[in-house]
């Protein structure tokens, strides 16, 4: 088993328990910082597999450089948007979903 | 369906998706094209001696265009949804932190510097624009932090500018090479002094992205509030509750009259309506 292909495991686990984070956590923060996880899995994953002859590939790399600092960008937006939340309601909490 | 159910359910669910996708890692065959072959082959048409400069913003440069626009997309996206404050920021406590500031001072002028050094090593070495971006924010947000500068106030021509530079730069660059190729097509003999030109303009756009990102957040008033509100011994205040994302910032707002002082200058009205719900 190589770097690359044991990077690429983590990757999945971090993915998976970033995944069961947004859906089981209920604080808005706790949320985005799971969905961050989810994205860092990915990234690994991508960079990981791609390298599992132990010879680094420069695409993925230079998908995950770019999508590194997009995803900065989508959290620090997942933020302003849980602040306007709070401004609104006073909770860090989506409300629940109508039932119909 | 009760919590522990879900909780049991989700965990199943995220323990076969390991296992599953684990699994198929493990048996992945051979990959049938050779990205790296056919950088190779062709890095010496690129203008760069860094494979992944070269992919960045030759060979993928569409790619690198768009999430730049994605960048400043969500930076705007984020001024259009947080309530802003037109007065002048007042640093945040903790500024006296002798050591906060010392650092500060010391590891500002050094990150500058190696941004200069990662913007110009990214065309033989691992460097580049977004890593030397990160690092100019970083040192901004290093500034912020020191009570050495401000929050940034709804953002002026030349902040405007600056933010959406390397985005035109890199468009301007596109459109001056269309006649008669494809899209960020570059000639080879050029392609070096355009891709540092690019670089150049996304480094500084990249860092007032980045750095904005914070800064514009930390202007919300909720969070001058609750610095005013008390009055913590310096250094006492943990960064993530002195951004306001803690969970105990909102209990800390200031007195009624500070908030409807500050409610009337953001002149939106919804900062007084934060404390009831």
């Amino acid at each position: 088993m190589s770097t690359g292909l044991i990077f690429a495991c983590v990757g999945v686990v971090l993915f998976a328990m970033g995944m069961a984070g947004v859906l089981l956590l209920e604080h808005l923060l706790r949320r985005i910082l799971a969905f961050n996880l989810m994205g860092s899995g990915a990234f690994l994953v991508m960079v990981g597999f791609a390298q599992r002859m132990d010879v680094p590939d420069p695409v993925p790399q230079a998908m995950v450089l770019t999508g590194i600092v997009v995803a900065v960008a989508a959290t620090a937006l997942a933020l302003a948007l849980a602040r306007r939340l709070h401004a609104l309601t006073g909770k860090y909490t989506l409300p629940p979903a109508a039932d119909d | 369906m009760s919590g522990i159910l879900m909780r049991a359910s989700v965990s199943a669910l995220a323990l076969v998706f390991v296992v599953g996708l684990v699994a198929a890692l493990l048996d992945a065959p051979p990959p049938d094209i050779a990205l790296r072959e056919a950088v190779e082959a062709r890095m010496d048409q690129s203008g760069v001696k860094h494979p992944v400069t070269a992919v960045l913003l030759n060979f993928r440069g569409y790619d690198t265009l768009l999430e730049v626009g994605v960048l400043l997309l969500a930076l705007i996206a984020m001024l259009a949804v947080s309530a802003s404050s037109e007065d002048a920021r007042e640093p945040i406590a903790g500024s006296t932190d002798p050591v906060l500031r010392t650092l500060a001072s010391i590891g500002v002028p050094v990150m500058l510097l190696a941004s200069v050094y990662l913007l110009w090593a990214g065309a033989f070495r691992p460097g580049g624009a977004f890593q030397a971006g990160a690092v100019l924010a970083a040192a901004a947000v290093l500034q912020y932090l020191a009570g050495m500068t401000r929050g940034w106030a709804a953002p002026g021509k030349c902040l405007r500018l600056g933010l959406a530079a390397g985005f035109l730069v890199f468009i301007g660059v596109a459109a001056a090479q269309l006649n008669g190729r494809a899209l960020l097509q570059f000639p080879p003999a050029w392609a070096g002094s355009l891709i540092l030109l690019i670089e150049a303009a996304l480094t500084v756009s990249l860092g007032l992205i980045l750095a904005g990102l914070f800064l514009f957040v930390s202007r919300e008033v909720g969070d001058s509030e609750a610095s005013k509100g008390r009055d913590p011994g310096p250094g006492t205040r943990d960064p993530v509750q002195a951004a306001g994302f803690g969970p105990g910032a909102p209990a800390l707002r200031g007195s009624v009259d500070e908030r409807d002082r500050d409610a009337r200058s953001a002149g939106m009205g919804q900062a007084g309506d934060g404390g009831v719900p």
